[in-house]
């Protein structure tokens, strides 16, 4: 069983979406790239980003997180930003630890995608 | 360069290249076609048009209804084909007559229209009247479809305001006025009737209120409804007296005001306030709650944040954003 169906699925993610986008809006460290006027728009590419986070069904690959963060300019420290609210939200919701490490793996093994580097 | 190929209603097709960013709609208006509009922004669905083309962008559909889709509609405003599109001039979305019943100024720079009722709608939806001129504006509903046999608008005016000035100086009773739509989805969900609902409203804002809260009662609502009513000038506030009459009726329904400023020929003073400090201290948490947020776009999206931050699950925040005319 995936992390994805032990957690819950997409009830999961819908669990998470909203804690997770309260998160990384109030965060200094990153909250410009989050606050956008089309919040609806927002919360789809969050819902997809945890949905693949978890290790649901999605379309992702390598080429197109390079080209969807390549304009940000994204350093260390906003991907250990994005790393930190996703473990509290997961924490929150009191996730098992076990998953929690899962789903940091795979957040992990697409950095350097994100970080263009 | 994407290209569209033009098929009029005689069924003459022409060609059309696009250039780089341009609009379906921009690239007919300037190849001469009277193509009516509105807002340019997607919301007034004034310039729908109908292609045959299989692959219709999605941004372009956004806001129509499924049926609506399906029979390839689409917003020329928001169109940016990727490949090449064809377009079957005349036709138009329905559109349906209707006549002006009454016409009244409510408060300084606000009329209140009633419309002779002609379509089915749910409160909070808004409609897009268009005018013998050719002239469109879109405006919220205040009415309710059981309680009222009319379709009720409140008209926010402007001096340089087109629209404005022939609600000030020409439109009469049983003058006629198409109406598009009902569109929107700024409406009451009944999912848990014990459910608070906390409604704000800028300006004419309050008019889809005045429809949703009426709604939510004649459903059953039983849970706490708060009301914050905001205006630039005391002098545009309005319908405080309805307002009253729904609370001697309903004791659950609070009824908070915020004003900018107190005119000087305002009768009563009411407290000046900032309106979105206001919002925080009468309800500080929305977990749980329904949100309805009606006005500007500087408004809605300023509350919309605030309230998701102060609890409120994106998917109960519901919004009626106005924008203003396009040139």
């Amino acid at each position: 069983m995936s992390v994805y169906d032990a957690i819950g699925g997409a009830a999961a993610v819908d669990a998470a979406v909203d804690i997770f986008y309260r998160k990384v809006l109030v965060d200094e460290r990153i909250n410009e790239f989050f606050d956008t006027v089309d919040m609806a728009d927002q919360h789809t590419k969050q819902k997809a980003f945890l949905t693949m986070a978890f290790g649901g069904p999605n379309e992702y690959t390598g080429k197109d997180m390079r080209e969807a963060h390549a304009h940000m300019n994204l350093q260390e420290e906003h991907f250990t930003a994005v790393a930190e609210a996703l473990v509290s939200t997961l924490e929150e919701l009191s996730v098992p630890q076990e998953h929690i490490d899962s789903i940091v793996g795979i957040a992990v093994s697409v950095k350097d995608d994100v970080l263009n580097v | 360069m994407p290209l569209i190929k033009v098929r009029s209603s005689e069924g003459e097709v022409r060609r059309i290249s696009l250039s780089q960013g341009e609009t379906v709609l921009a690239a007919l208006l300037k190849a001469g076609y009277d193509v009516p509009y509105g807002c340019k922004s997607g919301v007034c669905h004034s310039c729908v048009l109908k292609s045959s083309s299989s692959d219709i962008p999605m941004e372009s559909q956004k806001g129509l209804r499924p049926v609506e889709k399906s029979q390839g509609y689409f917003l020329s405003c928001r169109c940016h084909p990727t490949a090449t599109l064809e377009i079957n001039l005349g036709g138009e979305l329905d559109r349906y007559q209707t006549s002006i019943r009454g016409l009244d100024r409510i408060a300084e720079n606000i009329w209140r229209l009633r419309l002779e009722k002609s379509i089915a709608y749910r409160p909070g939806q808004y409609i897009t009247l268009r005018h013998s001129s050719g002239l469109t504006r879109s405006y919220s509903i205040a009415s309710h479809p059981v309680e009222d046999d009319f379709i009720e608008c409140h008209i926010r005016t402007y001096a340089d305001g087109k629209f404005s000035y022939l609600v000030e100086n020409q439109l009469a009773a049983g003058d006629p006025l198409e109406i598009l739509g009902p569109y929107g989805n700024c409406v009451y969900e009944k999912t848990d009737k014990h459910q608070t609902l906390f409604l704000a409203g800028l300006g004419t804002g309050l008019s889809p209120l005045y429809g949703i809260v009426r709604d939510a009662f004649s459903q059953g609502h039983l849970g706490r409804v708060v009301v914050l009513i905001a205006a630039g000038e005391s002098t545009n506030l309005y319908y405080q007296d309805e307002m009253r009459l729904l609370q001697s009726q309903y004791p659950q329904l609070e009824v908070h005001y915020s004003v900018q400023r107190n005119s000087v020929t305002s009768s009563a003073i009411l407290p000046v306030s900032d309106v979105y400090q206001t919002a925080a201290e009468i309800l500080p948490d929305l977990k749980g709650c329904q949100v309805f947020l009606c006005g500007s776009s500087s408004f809605v999206q300023r509350l919309r944040k605030e309230s998701f931050l102060r609890g409120a699950s994106l998917n109960d925040i519901r919004v009626d954003e106005f924008l203003r005319a396009a040139a």
